[in-house]
Order: structure tokens, then sequence, then C-alpha cells
């Protein structure tokens, strides 16, 4: 099935760049170590014999998409992936016919194993419920019936709100006291596209820049916060953390409340406006 | 964020959202005051 996906894929690079729609397809080609996939950019049509598609396509290519902005590009997403470009269609960083999207009725991907192929399935693909693209051009793959959220799924957080309000201090605070302040968690976050990330900014200086707790625990805080209702669960921003910090137990947790408040996930759509950028009139602040 | 913040174990008061028009200065007095003074009220938190 997967050799068939990436010569699908290949085909229709090919066809995009030879017939000269797009100028760029992103994609994925082999690693240069031979263990998993790794991003590629084609320009040319004979390079699409470069691209592949398997189980080791983890990463989500859409946010390569904000680099791009004034050419034409076509970019294959998975079904995790497509919710983020529709979080970029609905806050206007992207044109939507600019973009042709090569979906792919996702496989499941595999953990991410440096410089060795894992083959286990990475457990963020057991909850997914999106394996189909929900916004594409051009399908490959037959499209799948997607089962309903599992019922504990939230099961984590509630976990988490059961305990004493000083043993959750302490578990965020010894969570947060690995992290290295790397970034990495921002930057292959869909929805973290500020070119002056509040981070960086001196003045004024929002979290200090020193790495120790209390700013670790600033800077975790702040992160998740400015995704409420924006998160779309891909999490990879806990696959790329070096400290493995449970941020998406963080981003679960708010991805709980805004469910439960405005009956919105995010990514599932790109004309159901956010509700966090949305004023209505007749809405009231309730304590 | 309130919510938030008391998922972090940390109380949901030590966070306040007023509005407050620039012409209202001595309603903003109020506020930072009173607000000031809950917060002083609550246990020290020890974050670091």
């Amino acid at each position: 099935m997967e050799s068939n996906f990436t010569q699908q894929i290949r085909d229709k690079a090919r066809e995009l760049l030879e017939n000269g729609t797009v100028e760029c397809v992103i994609g994925y080609e082999t690693g240069s170590d031979g263990s998993g996939a790794r991003p590629a950019f084609v320009y040319e049509a004979a390079d699409a014999e470069r691209m592949v598609f398997d189980n080791t396509c983890t990463h989500s290519l859409v946010k390569y998409l904000l680099n791009k902005k004034n050419q034409s590009v076509a970019i294959v997403v998975k079904g995790c992936d497509s919710r983020a470009l529709n979080l970029l269609l609905v806050e206007k960083q992207i044109e939507r016919d600019k973009v042709l999207v090569i979906g792919v009725v996702c496989p499941r991907v595999v953990e991410w194993g440096w410089n060795k192929r894992s083959d286990k399935i990475d457990d963020r693909c057991n909850q997914c419920r999106q394996h189909t693209p929900l916004v594409y051009d051009f399908l490959v793959g037959e499209p799948v019936d997607e089962e309903p959220l599992p019922a504990d799924y939230f099961a984590e957080v509630t976990g988490m709100e059961e305990k004493q309000a000083d043993e959750r201090l302490a578990f965020w605070k010894e969570q947060t006291e690995h992290c290295i302040r790397c970034y990495a968690c921002r930057n292959v976050c869909p929805g973290c596209y500020c070119t002056d990330c509040f981070v960086e900014l001196l003045d004024p200086e929002w979290v200090g820049i020193r790495i120790a707790d209390k700013e670790n625990l600033m800077w975790n805080t702040i992160r998740a916060f400015h995704l409420a209702g924006r998160c779309i669960a891909c999490n990879e921003c806990e696959r790329v953390c070096p400290a493995n910090i449970p941020l998406s137990l963080l981003n679960r947790k708010l991805e709980q409340e805004v469910l439960n408040l405005f009956d919105f996930r995010s990514g599932m759509s790109a004309e159901v406006p956010a509700p966090l950028i949305t004023f209505k009139k007749d809405e009231k602040l309730e304590e | 964020m309130r919510d938030l913040l008391e998922y972090m174990g940390i109380e949901r008061d030590r966070l306040g959202l007023e509005w407050v028009s620039a012409a209202e200065g001595r309603r903003f007095s109020d506020v930072v005051s009173s607000f000031t003074e809950a917060v002083a009220k609550l246990a020290p938190r020890n974050v670091s």
C-alpha cells in the first residue's frame, strides 16, 4: 500500500511540475541515513522520483507554506496536518487557491527513532480520529470512516484535576525544570508563527531569558495559553521536546475547556471562525 | 487562563481582569489596591 502511495504522489508531483501548475511540491524523501523520511522540496519534474511516503512521514509540512506565501505550491498532508492547514486558513495566514493539497489517508506513523527505524505505532496515532484529510484537492488512498473521540480522551486531564493543588504545582515544577528552552515546541507548532515571539522580546521583557524554574514554568504556561482554542492536538510539540515534558497534558486541558465552552475543535473546518477571535454582541462574561 | 493556572496548581484568584477606562483614575487605584490586598492574603506560593 505504501509503495503505491509513493507512486501516486510521485506521479501527481511530476504532472503538476511538468504542466507548470505549481512551482514547488513539498513532500517527503528518505533521509540521508536511510532511517526515515525527511521533508523534501521538489522544484523539477525529474526530482519527483525522490519523493516517498511511508509510516516514518511524521513531520507536519504545513508550516513551510508560511515561507512560500507568494508561490503556487503543492503540499502533501496527512489527516492531522489537514487540521493545521485549516487553522492557517481560518487565521488568514495562507490563501487556499495558492495551495494545491495532495491529501494522504494516513496509515498511522511510527514513533520517531533517531538514526533507526522504529516499528512502534505512535501513541497519538492510536487516539487519532482524523486519518482522512479534511481538506484536499487530490486524495491518495481510500477515505476511512472516522470513529468518535474515545471516551477516555480527557482521562489524563481528569486525573490531573483530581490531585491536590500543591501536588499539581509540584508536578509542573518538576516537569518544566528539565526544559532547556530550545523552543522546539514552538518552532514545530503550526499555530506558533508569530515573527516576534513574546519569549524573545526584551522590551517589554515578558519572560526572563534565564533558564531556571520560574522562567521555565512561565514560558510553558504562556506557550500553552497562546494556543487555547487554536491547538489542533497534533502533539508535535511533545514529540520534539528533548526534555520529554508532557506538553499535551497542558494542551488537552485547554482543548477540553474550549470544547465545553464553545463546542469547538480547532482545525476541523476552514469556515467556522475560531471562538477566541470572534466577538458576538450578545455574549457575556460569566464568573 | 484562570482554569489553566488552577490546573497547574496556582490559585485562580492570583489573576484578575478588569475593565478600566483611562478617565477612571480613582477606579484604577481601587482595583489595584483591592487586588494586591487580596493576593497578599493568599498563602505565599513558591514557584522557584
